[in-house]
C-alpha cells in the first residue's frame, strides 16, 4: 500500500479512528494485535505470500532472543543463527539473482555454460518490498540482546508489532528494537504535541514526495530510460541534479510520512534526514542522509571491523568496506557498488587529507556536492556503461546538443529546483522558523495541503521501495 | 488539533469549488493512456450516442466536437485499437447505450481489419483485457475519480508525454498523442509519411482479411438495433487510394455489397465529403481531419434526426 493512494488514505482512516477511538482504553495485548493484524494487512497488500517473510524473519529474532537468555553459554550460536538465518533470507531474494548472472559471465569468459541463472527458482523473480528494512530491524534486536543492551521480550505479539509496524515498515526509518520496543510494549497515548507534530511531518512529507519528488521524477525517468546517453552538458547536470532532489523528496518525503503517522500512535522515531545537501563535507553528508542507515552501519558493521581504533589506514579500510556493503545494501547490482565505492574514495581522501580543517568552508561544500552528484549517476543508471557515458556527457566529453526547445528547460522544472534551494538557503538561516510558530502554523499547514493536492506530480512508487 | 485541522480543511474545499468551477477552463479532459483506456471500457455512465470500431475510429471522430452539434446528446468513443465489430464489442456497447435516449444512436467505423476474424483468442484483446476492472485499489481509483480528477485536479499536466517526444526525436519518427477522456485520440506524426502504415497492413491483411462469417454477425446485430429503436450509422473512415486499393484487394473489403446489405438491415450509410481529410500515416486521420470528419457526421446525424443542427456549446 503506497502512501500517497486512495486506498492508504480509506485504511488509516479505518485504523486512526479505531486506534484513537474505541480502541484507545483497551489492554495493551489487545492493542499490539491490533497493530500486527493492520501492518500485516498493509503489507501483504503487495503480494499476501510475503507476510511469510517477516514472520519468518520475527521468528527466527524472537526464538534467538529468548534462547540467549535462556542458554547465555551459547548466546554466540544463537546469535550465529539470527545472522544466518535473516541474511540468508535477504540474500535469497536479493542478491541471488545478481551472484547467478555474475557466475554465469565468469563460466562464459572460460568458455564454460553453467546455466545457474536458469537455476534459480521463479520465486525468487522478484525482491519482496521492505525486505532490507525489515530485515535489518529485526537482526538489530539480536544483536543488542546479544550486547546485552536489551532484554529479550516474552511477548510475542508485541514484539511481531514493533517488527511490523505499517508507517515504517517498508522503507524506513530503520527503527532500532532498544527504542521502539519498550514504546510498542508500552503503548503510550499520544500527547498534544505529538499530534502537532504528526500533521507537521505528514503534511510536509506529502509535499517533498507528491510535489517534489514527483514533479520531477518524469524528466530524470525518461533521461534515463534505455539506458540512453544523449544529452548536452548541462542536459545531463540539470538530470543529475532534479534526481538529487527527487531522491531527497522521495525518501525523506516517505521518513517523514512515517514519522508523523508514529507520532499520532505516540511513537517517536528518530530523525532520519537532516537536510543532507546543507552538509559541510561528505563526512558530513553522512550525518545528515538516511541516518537511520548509516548509524545502523557504523554501529553492526563500521565498529565491529575495528572502525579508527585501530590506526588511520584500518580505519579507512573499515569505512571503505561499509560504504561498499552499504552500496549492495541498496541493490544487486555493480551501479551500487561504484556509487559506494565513489563516496568510500571521497571520504578517504577528505580523512587523509584533513580537508575539512585545511580547506575553505565553500571549496568544501562544492567538493561534496559534486561527488555527491557523480555518486547519484551511479546510483541511478541502469548499467555501469550508462554511468560512465552520462559522467562523460557532464564532463563535457561528446558532443552532444539538446536543444532550448526541450522540456527540461521549460519554466515548472526549473522552478521546482529553485524553490527547493531556497528552501533550503531559508532552513540554513533560520528564516523557516516564524511559519511553524503557533500563529502561522495552522495556515502553513493548510498550504502545505494545497500544494499536495494541487501541485502532485503523476508519479505514484516510492523509490526506495525496490531496496 | 481541531485549531490544525480547520484550516486544512476549510482551504481544501474552497480550493476544491473552485477548481471544479473553474474545471471546464483549460485542458481538462487529457488522460494519461492507462487512465484513457480504463475509461472508455468503463465511463461510468451510459450515452445517448456510441462510436463503435477499430483505431481509426479512435483517433478520427472526436465526442467533444460532435456533441455540439446534437442538441445535447451525450456521445462516447468505443474503439479499440485492432478493434473487431464483433460480438464482445456490441455486447458491450449496448451495455453503455442509454436505451431513454431519444432515439439512441450507433456510428460503426469499417474498415477491412475491423471485419476480420482473429486466429486465436478474444476478437478485441484490448477490450478483454480492460473488460476486468482490476483489483480493489483500481476500482477505488476508478470511482473516487470525478474527485481526483475534477475537483481536486493538479494544477500542472504530467510532462511525460512531451518528455517522451523529445526522446523519439532522437532520429526516429515522433508520435504525438493526446488522450481525451471521452475516447477520442488525437494524433499525428512527425514527419507525416502516407505510406507508412501500407507496409503492416498489406501483411495483417492477408493474414486477417474480411470474414464472411462476421459481416453476418454485423448485419444482424444492426437489424437488430433497427428493430429495437436504434439508429445506426455506418460509415467508412477515409483512406488514401492506395490503401484503399489493399483494403479491396488484399483483404476483400467490398463497400457496394456492405452497402446494400447494411442499408437492408436498416442503417444509414454516412456518405460524407472527405475529399479534404488527410492521414498522416495512410491509416489515421489528424487532428485537423478529425475533427472536420467529427463535425460532418455529427450534422449528418442531426439532419437526420431533425435535430437543430446549429451548434451549443
Amino acid at each position: 500500500m503506497l502512501f500517497n493512494s486512495l486506498i492508504f488514505l480509506l485504511f488509516a482512516a479505518v485504523f486512526y479512528a479505531l486506534w484513537l477511538g474505541p480502541f484507545r482504553h483497551r489492554s495493551p495485548l489487545f492493542r499490539q494485535g491490533v497493530l500486527v493484524v493492520f501492518s500485516l494487512v498493509f503489507y501483504g497488500w503487495w503480494k499476501w505470500a510475503y507476510i511469510g517473510l517477516i514472520l519468518a524473519s520475527g521468528l527466527i529474532d524472537y526464538t534467538a532472543a529468548l534462547a540467549m537468555k535462556r542458554w547465555p553459554a551459547s548466546r554466540r550460536w544463537a546469535l550465529f543463527a539470527s545472522i544466518l538465518g535473516n541474511l540468508g533470507i535477504l540474500a535469497a531474494f536479493k542478491y541471488a539473482g545478481f551472484l547467478a548472472e555474475n557466475l554465469d559471465l565468469l563460466g562464459k569468459s572460460i568458455g564454460q555454460d553453467w546455466g545457474v541463472q536458469g537455476a534459480l527458482p521463479s520465486l525468487l523473480d522478484t525482491l519482496p518490498v521492505g525486505i532490507s528494512f525489515y530485515t535489518f530491524q529485526s537482526m538489530s534486536y539480536t544483536i543488542d540482546v546479544y550486547r546485552g543492551r536489551l532484554e529479550p521480550t516474552r511477548n510475542i505479539v508485541g514484539f511481531f508489532a514493533y517488527l511490523s509496524l505499517f508507517p515504517q515498515l517498508v522503507a524506513g526509518p530503520i527503527v532500532r528494537a532498544s527504542n521502539l520496543l519498550p514504546q510498542v510494549l508500552l503503548l503510550p497515548s499520544p500527547r498534544p504535541e505529538q499530534v502537532r507534530e504528526g500533521f507537521i511531518l505528514v503534511l510536509s512529507g506529502f509535499v517533498k514526495k507528491v510535489v517534489l519528488a514527483d514533479q520531477l521524477a518524469p524528466y530524470v525517468e525518461t533521461a534515463f530510460a534505455g539506458g540512453s546517453t544523449t544529452g548536452s552538458p548541462l542536459y545531463w547536470w540539470l538530470v543529475t541534479m532534479m534526481f538529487a532532489v527527487q531522491i531527497y523528496g522521495d525518501f525523506s518525503g516517505y521518513t517523514d510520512i512515517a514519522r508523523g503517522l508514529g507520532k499520532w500512535m505516540g511513537f517517536d522515531f528518530d530523525v532520519n534526514f537532516n537536510h543532507p545537501y546543507l552538509a559541510r563535507s561528505l563526512r558530513d553528508f553522512w550525518r545528515r542522509w538516511h541516518i537511520s542507515l548509516s548509524t545502523w552501519f557504523r554501529d553492526y558493521v563500521y565498529i565491529p571491523l575495528g572502525g579508527s581504533r585501530r590506526g588511520v589506514l584500518w580505519g579507512i579500510g573499515a569505512m571503505a568496506i561499509t560504504m561498499v556493503v552499504s552500496g549492495l545494501w541498496h541493490g544487486a547490482a555493480w551501479t551500487f557498488v561504484a556509487w559506494g565505492a565513489i563516496h568510500a574514495l571521497v571520504l578517504a581522501v577528505e580523512r587523509l587529507g584533513a580537508l575539512e580543517r585545511r580547506l575553505p568552508p565553500v571549496l568544501v561544500r562544492s567538493y561534496t556536492l559534486l561527488a555527491v552528484l557523480f555518486a547519484w549517476v551511479m546510483f541511478r543508471a541502469e548499467s555501469m556503461a550508462q554511468a560512465q557515458g552520462i559522467c562523460a556527457r557532464m564532463l563535457g566529453l561528446g558532443a552532444e546538443q539538446t536543444p532550448w526547445g526541450h522540456p527540461i528547460f521549460g519554466l515548472f522544472p526549473l522552478s521546482v529546483l529553485l524553490v527547493f534551494v531556497a528552501w533550503e538557503v531559508a532552513v540554513a538561516r533560520q528564516w523557516h522558523r516564524p511559519l511553524f510558530r503557533d500563529r502561522l502554523l495552522p495556515w502553513t499547514l493548510a498550504v502545505f495541503a494545497l500544494m499536495a493536492v494541487f501541485l502532485r506530480g503523476p508519479s505514484a512508487q516510492f523509490i526506495y521501495f525496490q531496496f | 488539533m481541531k485549531r490544525l485541522v480547520w484550516p486544512v480543511v476549510l482551504s481544501l474545499v474552497v480550493a476544491g469549488g473552485l477548481r471544479t468551477l473553474t474545471g471546464a477552463m483549460g485542458d481538462s479532459r487529457t488522460v494519461d493512456s492507462r487512465t484513457f483506456w480504463r475509461l472508455k471500457t468503463h465511463p461510468g455512465q451510459q450515452f445517448d450516442g456510441l462510436l463503435v470500431g477499430d483505431s481509426r475510429t479512435y483517433r478520427g471522430l472526436s465526442p467533444t466536437v460532435m456533441e455540439p452539434f446534437l442538441s445535447g446528446r451525450r456521445v462516447h468513443n468505443l474503439g479499440y485499437s485492432s478493434g473487431r465489430l464483433s460480438r464482445d464489442l456490441f455486447d458491450h456497447a449496448e451495455g453503455l447505450l442509454n436505451p431513454e435516449a431519444q432515439p439512441p444512436f450507433i456510428v460503426l467505423g469499417l474498415s477491412a481489419h475491423a471485419l476480420s476474424k482473429a486466429k486465436q483468442g478474444p476478437e478485441n484483446p484490448q477490450l478483454a483485457r480492460y473488460l476486468d476492472l482490476g483489483d480493489w485499489e483500481q476500482r477505488l481509483d476508478l470511482w473516487a475519480r470525478p474527485l481526483t480528477q475534477h475537483v481536486f485536479r493538479p494544477l500542472v499536466a504530467d510532462p511525460t508525454v512531451a518528455l517522451q517526444m523529445a526522446r523519439q526525436g532522437e532520429g526516429r519518427v515522433r508520435y504525438h498523442q493526446r488522450f481525451d477522456e471521452r475516447g477520442f485520440v488525437a494524433s499525428i506524426t512527425e514527419p507525416v509519411d502516407p505510406q507508412r502504415a501500407l507496409k503492416s497492413y498489406g501483411k495483417t491483411l492477408r493474414e486477417h482479411p474480411v470474414d464472411p462469417g462476421v459481416v453476418r454477425v454485423l448485419i444482424d446485430r444492426v437489424a437488430r438495433w433497427h428493430k429495437a429503436g436504434v439508429s445506426v450509422y455506418i460509415l467508412r473512415l477515409p483512406v488514401p487510394a492506395a490503401m484503399d486499393d489493399l483494403e479491396r484487394g488484399l483483404g476483400g473489403f467490398d463497400e457496394r455489397q456492405l452497402r446494400m446489405d447494411l442499408a437492408r438491415a436498416g442503417g444509414h450509410w454516412l456518405g460524407l465529403e472527405t475529399k479534404d481529410l488527410s492521414t498522416y500515416d495512410g491509416s489515421h486521420l489528424d487532428p485537423e481531419s478529425a475533427r472536420r470528419l467529427s463535425q460532418r457526421v455529427a450534422e449528418a446525424i442531426a439532419t437526420d434526426l431533425s435535430l437543430d443542427p446549429a451548434p451549443k456549446p
